[in-house]
């Protein structure tokens, strides 16, 4: 038995607002980097299909608004969902204190019961306006039980690791052929998400 | 705060740029200030809001939207926090007058006009330099406000949270709707008419488009939906309901200002809260918002009441899409009158047809318009600007004068004819040299014309399910 041919699995983007959650998703849909990208409008909703091996994992995401106002919206938002990626800004210490909350929604959401935790430090291009150490992020990611990554949507860098390392995981874990499984994917998704996301406006 | 009003109500006669006239202006403008108010010393920050506000007289209007309290909200050149004591000015004039058991509504000078709107809690406030449909403004913008917080919502806030509360908090990110609000009594001729524009299509295309929405919709069954809008360029394509329930003009007018300025990821779909305040101002409806192909500007929206309903409503569209694709006949029909609008062309009327400019008919129980197609000498946006400026105007003469059937007004470059009956208001511009009898038996041949084509311009029949 291998691993069934389509996967679909529900991703949640959560954070404040302003942290780049809409950029990371943009980028990560070979759409580019746009500086104009204004709030999101509650939630964006779109299907996105990664083709590991033999298998299409089909990525349900939803963008969500990082404002104070569709907080109410934020359990519908999360039901279901088989993964969260946790964003914020790594030079605005207030984005990293309010994870808190948003763990905090998903600990009371309707989630499914194997959902995996990301948590994404995004604008790395910044580094030098960053205000929260990579040291502390990791340890928190750790203490959430979230794997961890620094991103910039800006200059493209961390996402389709980001992307490539969940995806990986997903089909890890289903229980057959996991080794041979994860061998054949480096050499057939890096090939295929390069050529998805190197095109910039 | 004195010298401040003087910058605001007085608009220097030569525009220079702003970062070399300042100077100078701010010292005659201090100089003055200190000749009528010596004992008071300007403080320490007067400064950046003196040049904050010399900056907003270079500006044709002004939009500030406060709290009772005084708090600042929003104002339309944007950085709020800079104009602090000029809201709290504002905050003070309004509630001066309703102490007094009175409202305050306008203040005019020569060429600037400042209106107010009081909307509890909020207070509203425009400064213009124009005097058209400036309550109008207010009102569509408060609108606005409410679908984003409803009135509820808005009413109670200030009890939970104290006087004092920032209501940007709630309002975050929903300056561009407002902006969107404003900026379309600039352009749209639908905004100024208080009505909606109809995308141009066949009937009998427009029924099998619609008929297909309906059959989605049925099939699905989904609980708590209640109404489907497909709409493009600001225009609406069609539109169904739930049996017994009406989608007003005004929200209507929401729902385009929500689409058009939100910028959607190609294909992906949105679903948010939006309250329709001429449904239901105390709650909230759950919108899912999708483009109908790649690129299309065609977007179909869905409301629904059941915050739950995202993945049944999407499976509405995906169904409505396949059933358009399959069906050559409707897609054609639909891309053509999506990709290039065939607007009424003058020429429908026969002879004299070269005489009529341009037309705007407005339908009054339908609240739906009818735009001539552009052509010379109204094709540059400044040309646009002249006649959405004139129809604003005449929207206000027909209001403010009673009983007003006929206007014939004849400029050195075009001749201007209005007709207002109970069912209709029609607004003509024509070559100058047209006489008032020949503008009289154009419009009626218009107005013929119209009624010919009436399935091709209007949407007379709205489908339930």
């Amino acid at each position: 038995m291998a691993p069934p041919s389509r996967i679909k699995k529900k991703v949640v983007f959560l954070g404040e607002s302003g942290v780049g959650k809409t950029s990371i998703v943009l980028r990560y849909d070979g759409k580019g980097f746009d500086t104009s990208i204004r709030a999101t409008l509650g939630a964006s909703y779109l299907v996105s299909t990664i083709p590991i091996a033999a298998t299409n994992i089909e990525l349900q995401i939803w963008d969500t608004a990082g404002q104070e106002r569709f907080r109410s919206m934020v359990p519908i938002y999360l039901r279901k969902t088989d993964v969260a990626i946790l964003v914020y800004d790594i030079t605005d210490i207030r984005s990293f204190d309010q994870l808190n909350t948003w763990v905090h929604f998903l600990r009371n959401a309707e989630t499914n019961d194997a959902m995996k935790l990301v948590l994404i430090g995004n604008k790395t291009d910044l580094e030098m306006k960053r205000t929260v150490d990579q040291r502390k992020a990791i340890g928190y990611a750790a203490k959430i039980g979230a794997s961890y990554h620094e991103t910039s949507a800006a200059s493209n860098t961390g996402i389709e690791e980001a992307f490539f390392e969940l995806a990986t995981q997903i089909v890890a874990s289903y229980p057959m052929g996991r080794r041979k499984r994860s061998e054949e994917i480096n050499s057939v998704t890096l090939n295929e998400t390069k050529e998805n996301s190197s095109k910039c406006c | 705060m004195s010298s401040g009003i003087a910058t605001l109500l007085s608009i220097p006669a030569s525009t220079s740029a702003p970062g070399e006239a300042s100077h100078s202006d701010l010292q005659a403008l201090k100089d003055q200030a200190n000749m009528s108010m010596p004992q008071i010393e300007l403080p320490e920050e007067e400064p950046i809001e003196e040049s904050a506000l010399d900056r907003l007289s270079h500006y044709p209007y002004q939009v500030f939207v406060l709290s009772e309290y005084g708090r600042p909200i929003y104002v339309s050149c944007g950085q709020e926090d800079q104009l602090c004591a000029f809201f709290a000015l504002i905050g003070v004039f309004v509630n001066r007058v309703r102490h007094n058991g009175d409202m305050l509504n306008s203040i005019s000078s020569k060429d600037l006009h400042a209106h107010f709107l009081f909307r509890k809690p909020l207070i509203l406030c425009i400064v213009s330099k124009r005097r058209d449909q400036l309550r109008s403004q207010l009102e569509v913008l408060f609108n606005q406000i409410l679908s984003t917080i409803s009135r509820k919502q808005l009413e109670t806030i200030y009890e939970k949270r104290g006087d004092n509360y920032d209501l940007r908090r709630l309002l975050g990110g929903t300056n561009k709707y407002m902006d969107g609000s404003l900026s379309s009594w600039h352009y749209d001729l639908a905004q100024i008419s208080s009505a909606i524009r109809v995308l141009p299509m066949e009937a009998a295309d427009r029924n099998a488009l619609s008929t297909t929405l309906v059959n989605s919709i049925t099939s699905a069954n989904v609980e708590g939906m209640l109404f489907a809008v497909v709409l493009a360029h600001r225009q609406i394509v069609c539109l169904s309901r739930l049996k017994k329930h009406l989608l007003d003009h005004k929200d209507l007018s929401l729902i385009i200002n929500l689409v058009s300025n939100t910028s959607t990821i190609a294909d992906a779909a949105i679903w948010t809260p939006i309250c329709l305040p001429f449904f239901n101002d105390s709650g909230f409806l759950h919108a899912y918002i999708s483009s109908l192909w790649e690129n299309s500007p065609a977007h179909l929206v869905l409301l629904s009441v059941d915050r739950n309903t995202l993945k049944d409503l999407h499976l509405i569209k995906e169904d409505f899409c396949a059933k358009i694709q399959s069906s050559p006949k409707i897609l054609n029909s639909f891309e053509a009158a999506v990709t290039s609008p065939q607007s009424f062309s003058p020429s429908n009327i026969g002879t004299g047809s070269e005489m009529l400019w341009h037309f705007l008919y407005r339908n009054i129980s339908s609240r739906q318009i009818c735009l001539s197609a552009s052509r010379p000498p109204f094709i540059g946006q400044e040309e646009r600007v002249l006649l959405t400026r004139s129809a604003s105007r005449v929207y206000d003469i027909l209001r403010s004068v009673d009983g007003i059937r006929q206007i014939f007004v004849r400029n050195k470059k075009e001749v201007l004819y209005v007709k207002a009956e109970d069912r209709y208001e029609l607004q003509c511009v024509l070559s100058p040299f047209c006489s008032p009898t020949m503008a009289s038996i154009l419009g009626d041949r218009l107005l013929k014309a119209l009624k010919t084509y009436e399935g091709r311009y209007f949407i007379t029949h709205v489908p339930s399910f």
